[in-house]
């Protein structure tokens, strides 16, 4: 029998609760067969849980563990996360605890040889780069999900089997209880890295593992540095290997170092290393305050991805799908973008108004993110961690002339995670794309805009195919209304949101009048009177027109809905 | 437009360098990737940089 630890994990810092095993139906006899079950309530499969609820899909979700996150894990979340986070409405608590940051340092010898900025604007609700322990994402998330009817969490349920036929998949699942069977039509991944589902399912990654081995340490002291990322390479007491510190909240920062070569975790991992190095490490920044360590672990650096993320009827998503090295901040972020684009996808196909060929978009683009991921981490990796005699000279030559010659900054590689685009995507539609003079292309999430004084375009968006009119006359707006009750009529989810200069007094009770006197918005989207941008559910552009042609946008989410 | 050194210009940077990299002792390779990276910069044009990395190759 599955009976994970009871007792609360230890943090210095935050306060574990235990969820208790409550006994399913299926226990006590009861054959239920569900629509969607997703192993893992990390946050890409709760998130994955939330999204699929907006559309109305219910799921199950199973979780071998009984309590949120050991550690801090995943500490940086992008401003793409937040806007997908916003969607199921989790920012607010984030925004009160999580640290807003942009820029990032890099030193050698002494010296901070480039400094990174990340770009910021006025026009979006949230800073580049939010700091916050996984722990704490992952609480928000689940008090989302307890407020959800459509979602059934089961903790202490561990997959042991998988099976899957042409209709269903079949699970067993251990519990404190003892064993049962489960069936769903779909099964979502969301396990980790260490994913049971990929290996029961016989699936291979493909792709790279680094030799290099990291420590990661969790300490509480009182620092003075802004929140910032510093990157500290060759330090002394390291020779030739990167240091990194990022501040959280409750007066923890995040010490990430490597490992001396031929050392085994267990030794970095031992009290008196890991207090040596992290003294040596605050001495050198000239830091001389007591500290308290929370949580530490040992990493390696691999960049590997399945080929595909669907097996039948089983989905992979975040880790599960793909290993990405922490540089960069790709893990998380580019697993709420997975869970954002499968959800939608996923949840019209089971209510049965697009075909499969929906589903498999998912897995082609975002194979297609993860290798270009893989390309960016490996470069980043490369630098951190060089894997060759030829690497560690170009890095330690860049080190080198960065005392001197600005133009080496680029090679520091401080790119992070972005939001990735689809231009090769099937599901997006020609139309007037290439003639726009600016404005998201095709592809291209939305780009948020400041309508007003705590008023933004991301705030009204729904989970559904977002249908952007600028400054439509009552004909127009009406036609579109026509079309928006007929493809609500198919189940299809549409809003409408008229961008206009010319606010109505009264406005229709199905369109949402955003108020663009000064036409700002109109200027960012290379909009004219009658334009209209078609978003998915997701907030990706898949096709976008100067002038408006009702057919020609429903022609566009049939392409989409693969009914052409 | 021919941009290659003159034979006297050839010969001053042979000399600088070979004494460059007797100065550079024990960092000669070190040195020498600083060099091929800053010469890459300054010419501008990523193919011939690239083209004279494959030609060097030979004949080593």
């Amino acid at each position: 029998m599955h009976q994970p630890d009871t007792t609360p994990r230890h943090s210095i810092y935050y306060d574990y609760r235990v969820y208790p095993f409550s006994r399913p139906p299926e226990m006590d006899g009861h054959s239920l067969n569900h629509q969607v079950v997703i192993v893992g309530a990390g946050p890409i499969g709760m998130m994955t849980a939330l999204n699929l609820a907006q559309h109305g899909i219910p799921s199950v979700v199973l979780e071998a563990d009984n309590q949120v996150s050991h550690g801090s894990r995943a500490i940086v979340f992008t401003r793409r996360s937040m806007e997908i986070l916003q969607q199921v409405g989790v920012t607010a608590r984030i925004l009160e605890k999580a640290l807003p940051w942009s820029r990032g340092n890099s030193f050698y010898r002494g010296q901070c040889v480039f400094r990174m900025e990340a770009p910021d604007t006025p026009d979006s609700r949230f800073r580049p780069m939010y700091n916050l322990q996984q722990q704490y994402l992952e609480e928000y998330i689940l008090d989302q999900v307890m407020h959800s009817e459509l979602i059934e969490m089961r903790w202490a349920s561990k997959v042991m089997a998988v099976e899957q036929d042409d209709n269903s998949v079949h699970l067993t699942v251990d519990t404190p209880e003892g064993e049962y069977r489960l069936t769903s039509d779909w099964l979502v991944a969301a396990d980790g890295a260490r994913s049971f589902v990929r290996s029961a399912l016989n699936q291979r990654m493909e792709g790279a593992s680094y030799s290099g081995q990291f420590v990661i340490a969790d300490i509480r002291i009182d620092l003075d540095f802004p929140t910032e990322r510093r990157a500290y390479f060759d330090p002394e007491w390291n020779p030739g290997n990167t240091v990194l510190m990022h501040r959280e909240p409750d007066n923890i920062w995040r010490i990430d170092y490597q490992l001396p070569q031929g050392e085994t975790p267990e030794q970095a991992l031992s009290e008196a290393s890991l207090h040596q190095r992290i003294n040596a490490q605050l001495k050198m920044v000239g830091i001389d305050a007591p500290w308290e360590l929370d949580w530490c672990s040992v990493y390696s650096a691999r960049t590997l991805t399945l080929p595909d993320y669907r097996v039948g009827r089983v989905v992979f998503t975040g880790d599960a799908a793909h290993i990405l090295p922490i540089f960069g901040v790709r893990g998380a972020n580019t697993g709420l973008q997975d869970c954002q684009n499968l959800a939608w996808k996923l949840a019209l196909h089971i209510k049965g108004v697009a075909g499969l060929d929906l589903v498999d978009s998912y897995s082609s683009e975002r194979v297609q993110a993860a290798r270009e991921i893989i390309d960016e981490a490996g470069k980043s990796t490369r630098f951190m961690a060089p894997p060759s005699k030829g690497y560690r000279l170009l890095r330690d030559a860049t080190l080198s002339l960065s005392l001197q010659k600005d133009f080496v900054g680029p090679l520091f590689h401080w790119r992070t995670s972005r939001a990735h685009n689809y231009p090769d995507s099937s599901l997006n539609t020609a139309a007037d794309n290439a003639v726009f003079a600016s404005g998201p292309a095709n592809g291209m999430p939305l780009e948020n805009i400041q309508l007003s004084e705590n008023n933004y375009l991301f705030d009204h968006l729904d989970n559904a195919f977002n249908l952007l009119l600028f400054n439509l006359t009552p004909v127009q707006l009406d036609q579109m209304q026509t079309l928006q009750a007929n493809l609500r009529a198919e189940e299809i989810p549409i809003n409408l949101l008229h961008v206009t200069s010319r606010p109505a007094e009264q406005a229709e009770p199905s369109v949402t009048q955003l108020v663009d006197i000064s036409g700002h918005m109109r200027s960012a989207y290379g909009a004219g009177s009658g334009s209209v941008y078609l978003a998915r559910p997701d907030h990706h552009v898949a096709a976008r027109w100067l002038s408006l042609d009702v057919a020609a946008v429903k022609q566009a989410i049939d392409n989409i809905l693969n009914k052409a | 437009m021919n941009s290659n050194l003159r034979p006297q210009e050839l010969e001053s940077v042979y000399d600088a360098l070979a004494e460059s990299l007797d100065q550079a002792g024990e960092q000669d390779r070190l040195y020498l990737v600083k060099v091929a990276l800053c010469l890459a910069n300054l010419t501008g044009d990523a193919d011939a940089v690239l083209n004279s990395f494959r030609e060097c190759l030979e004949d080593l």
